[in-house]
């Protein structure tokens, strides 16, 4: 038995001891815990803000614009193909897909609050509306 | 010198074809291989003790889980928590596949743009099919918000398909291309080194920097793909 082994054995004994004090106080910390994350279930994401961080937003808008647009424009290339009305649906989905990218781009920051302060310490209502339009 | 994207090609370790389909066992293949063995280690081993004072490596193993668990909870709700173990996987896949990458001389399974296809696919299939299934043709409703002028009708709704659609190439493509784009860069600056002698320091440097923020992008992409996920059940399972 090498000095490891021996000392995770005496941890253990350790925790064995003072065992039924801290137990119960745990319980009674982790029965608190979930009463809150069950009262807090029904008001979600308006809290994440304050924890995710910025940059992963950011990144976010750039990729969603360009998807949107390549998105938009294979999808009228291809009704275009099939349906051969070549070029009309091209150009239609090219600024649907534009918008949608926009769109996109504009929920990635706003949406989570992300939007510099913007809706972030507002009341619960103004969350509400908030999410409405997503 | 070998040319910066002599990195991402694939090469066959066992090659196999089935019925015209080359089904070879490749380098991707190995590191995905790798990475779930090392995931499976990580959770296990760190777990095995299971003390109540966790130590290093089991407070690392409990802190991915509560992290993740946090997320789930608060995005999607108390109906996510099914959910979860999806949104733990394909975190801790992603996380150390990406960190995985960093190794010198390994291969980064998530620069090859059909990976990470197949998995935003995925979870964009299973969203709708969830969403679908849950709340039928009432679904659709998320392409049209109540409140909104029926006048707006024919220019919103194109516009919202379309950008839900947009969903799994976005996905896909952005951590494809940050992971891709890193690579390349690092490995053009150090191409940069070897070539230009003693006054390779300068970009010895920055390739310094750049390791740190390519293992801050590994983490956050890893984060971004799980935040998403979940807002994307989010969507499904709670309609607005």
């Amino acid at each position: 038995m090498d000095a490891w082994t021996e000392g995770r054995r005496c941890r253990m004994a350790k925790d064995d001891q003072d065992t039924p004090a801290s137990l119960d106080d745990l319980d009674a910390r982790v029965r608190a815990a979930r009463d809150g994350a069950e009262r807090k279930s029904g008001k979600r994401a308006s809290d994440t803000a304050a924890t995710s961080p910025l940059v992963g937003m950011a990144m976010r808008a750039g990729v969603e614009l360009v998807a949107g647009v390549g998105v938009g424009t294979a999808a009228g290339y291809g009704l275009d193909k099939w349906l051969d009305t070549s070029p009309w649906l091209l150009i239609v989905f090219f600024l649907v897909g534009a918008a949608a990218g926009m769109l996109n781009a504009y929920r990635a920051v706003s949406g989570l609050g992300m939007a510099l302060g913007y809706r972030r310490g507002t009341d619960e209502n103004a969350s509400g509306s908030g999410r409405g339009d997503e | 010198m070998a040319s910066p994207v002599e990195q991402f090609k694939l090469k066959p370790l066992l090659p196999l074809e089935v019925g015209g389909l080359d089904l070879s066992y490749t380098t991707s293949a190995l590191w995905m291989t790798i990475t779930v063995i090392g995931v499976t280690a990580f959770l296990t081993l760190s777990m095995r003790g299971g003390r109540l004072v966790p130590g290093r490596w089991q407070s690392m193993a409990e802190m991915s889980y509560e992290f993740i668990a946090g997320m789930v909870r608060e995005t999607v709700g108390n109906e996510g928590r099914q959910y979860f173990p999806l949104v733990l996987t394909l975190f801790l896949f992603i996380l150390f596949g990406n960190l995985m990458g960093m190794i010198p001389y390994a291969y980064t399974f998530t620069s090859q743009i059909i990976v990470t296809f197949a998995m935003a696919f995925t979870i964009f299939v299973g969203v709708t099919i969830l969403g679908l299934v849950k709340h039928g043709t009432h679904f659709f409703t998320l392409f049209f918000p109540s409140g909104t002028p029926i006048a707006l009708a024919p220019v919103l709704i194109p516009i919202e398909v379309i950008s839900y659609f947009v969903r799994p190439v976005s996905l896909s493509v952005r951590l494809f291309a940050n992971m891709m784009a890193g690579h390349t860069m690092m490995k053009v600056f150090g191409g940069f080194v070897v070539a230009l002698g003693i006054f390779g320091v300068a970009p010895m440097v920055l390739i310094v920097a750049l390791t740190g923020f390519e293992i801050m992008v590994a983490v956050l992409q890893a984060y971004v793909f799980a935040m998403l996920t979940c807002m994307y059940l989010n969507d499904a399972i709670n309609l607005h």
